[in-house]
């Protein structure tokens, strides 16, 4: 058999400029920032807290930061043993948040969230994130074609509505961090236009996404809140809580999120 | 190899300023990178139509995910290949692609304007077919980090450094399918020299 690979060849020509104008076309200023309204987050937002959620893209982007450090994937990488990893959706992955529940508990929070996001697809409950706003769970699912999914899921939001899922398909991971889910943002519940039963309801912003075996911790900044995320496996969830009163606001731009290792070298971080 | 100039920007010169929106930048990143890119999807894919197709998703997806290029000795090219590797996976998985795929690969016509091509591109492709039928025996990751080493010419360093993992690792995943493909195909695979491409 003849191992030999073959030549290094030239695009076909017209496909150079035919892909290069393709991704051009993509990349122009009136698309770098691309609202992505996930159709169940929005409906049920709106419906609920007359919230709006949306998820920006990577190039959504942050506020730049004088001063903060480029991403330090160019540093020389930690030690890691080359160990492989279980699936995204396996069990194995998930964190100890999830310990208490029975597995009932687990079956009727994956089927909950299931049916009000992506019913195509079966999810794995990763880790549940408790904070001021209550619990809220994150899951990775597979449907039968292969794509994958990453959702957030409110527990319990209210007794009409037990579980309010949001998130998206997933692209393919660029290591060692990508947010996913960039500021999935609800108002609180006294914002201007709520009903008066959701009066009280804490706004939040949510973010979750992906990371490499050699990130031990991820955090969420906004301005001078930090909040850590809770991660699961490749996984991770944060969530930052705002007043009641909070209203989401114009041109927000999504918070910086950073990707730190077990020695508590930054290895990246969004926004820049 | 050419000499570079003080007037020829550096990747990280024009990854800066498409990370501003410069979409000439990203282009002349584009003309820089396309060609290796390409030939790396290739080597993943087995197929020149699907590696066009890879490439133009590569690109689309760094674009999108510019702020969050990993540049490794001032080079994009490591990323870029790692994530193409990621897009092709990616592929790979999805069944309707796939099947897309082996209609386009199996509908695959000469083209007029490359017709003298052809029967080259044919030939590879079956040659690329045996390779990776070993190939594809082997963990996906050391699949990846062989792609990376040893066919594209990625080094060790770059590699983990755009990978996230210990450079010590690569190397395991490397010299793990070498020695394994050896013993599947009873040769080496030879590795390719891509500094043309670069």
């Amino acid at each position: 058999m003849n191992t030999t690979l073959p030549p290094a060849r030239d695009l076909p020509p017209g496909r150079h400029a035919e892909i290069r104008a393709a991704v051009l076309r993509a990349a122009t200023p009136d698309r770098t920032r691309r609202w992505v309204a996930p159709l169940v987050t929005a409906t049920a937002a709106l419906a609920v807290i007359g919230a709006v959620a949306w998820v920006a893209p990577w190039s959504g982007g942050g506020t730049t930061q004088a001063g903060q450090p480029m991403p330090t994937t160019e540093t020389a990488p930690t030690e890691t043993p080359p160990t492989e990893t279980p699936p995204p959706t396996s069990p194995q992955n998930r964190s100890p948040s999830v310990a208490d529940l029975t597995s009932e508990e687990v079956t009727a929070i994956e089927q909950g969230c299931r049916e009000v996001t992506f019913p195509q697809a079966e999810f794995t409950l990763l880790a549940i994130l408790t904070d001021d706003a209550g619990r809220l769970a994150l899951l990775r699912g597979t449907d039968d074609r292969g794509d994958e999914y990453l959702i957030n899921c409110t527990l319990g939001f209210t007794p009409a509505m037990p579980y309010n899922g949001s998130g998206g398909g997933l692209d393919a991971f660029t290591p060692p961090l990508s947010v996913d889910t960039n500021a999935s943002a609800s108002a609180g519940g006294d914002s201007p236009g709520n009903k008066a039963e959701y009066a009280g309801m804490h706004g939040t912003e949510v973010y979750a996404g992906r990371i490499s075996a050699d990130v031990a911790k991820v955090t969420v900044t906004r301005d001078d809140q930090t909040v850590e995320a809770i991660l699961a496996g490749d996984s991770y969830l944060a969530r930052i809580v705002h007043p009641a009163d909070w209203a989401i606001p114009e041109n927000m731009r999504p918070a910086i999120v950073r990707a730190y290792d077990k020695n508590g070298t930054l290895l990246a971080e969004s926004g820049l | 190899m050419g000499m570079t100039t003080d007037f020829e920007p550096t990747d990280r010169e024009l990854w800066a300023q498409a990370s501003a929106g410069g979409t000439h930048a990203f282009g002349r990143l584009f003309d820089r990178h396309a060609r290796a890119v390409y030939n790396h999807c290739f080597r993943l894919a087995g197929s020149w139509a699907a590696a066009e197709d890879l490439t133009q998703a590569t690109f689309l997806l760094a674009w999108r995910k510019r702020r969050n290029v990993a540049l490794v000795n001032d080079s994009a090219l490591p990323w870029l290949l790692a994530v193409a590797t990621n897009v092709a996976r990616s592929e790979r998985r999805t069944v309707a692609r796939r099947l897309r795929l082996a209609g386009r690969m199996s509908a695959e016509t000469p083209a007029p304007d490359h017709a003298d091509d052809v029967a080259g591109r044919v030939d590879d492709e079956r040659r690329m077919a045996e390779v990776l039928a070993a190939v594809r025996a082997l963990p996906r990751n050391q699949q990846e980090a062989l792609a990376l080493c040893v066919w594209a010419g990625v080094s060790y360093a770059e590699a983990a450094a755009v990978l996230g993992i210990a450079e010590t690792s690569v190397r395991a995943r490397v010299s793990k399918a070498r020695a394994r493909l050896k013993g599947l195909l009873g040769t080496p695979v030879v590795a390719f020299a891509t500094t043309e491409e670069a």
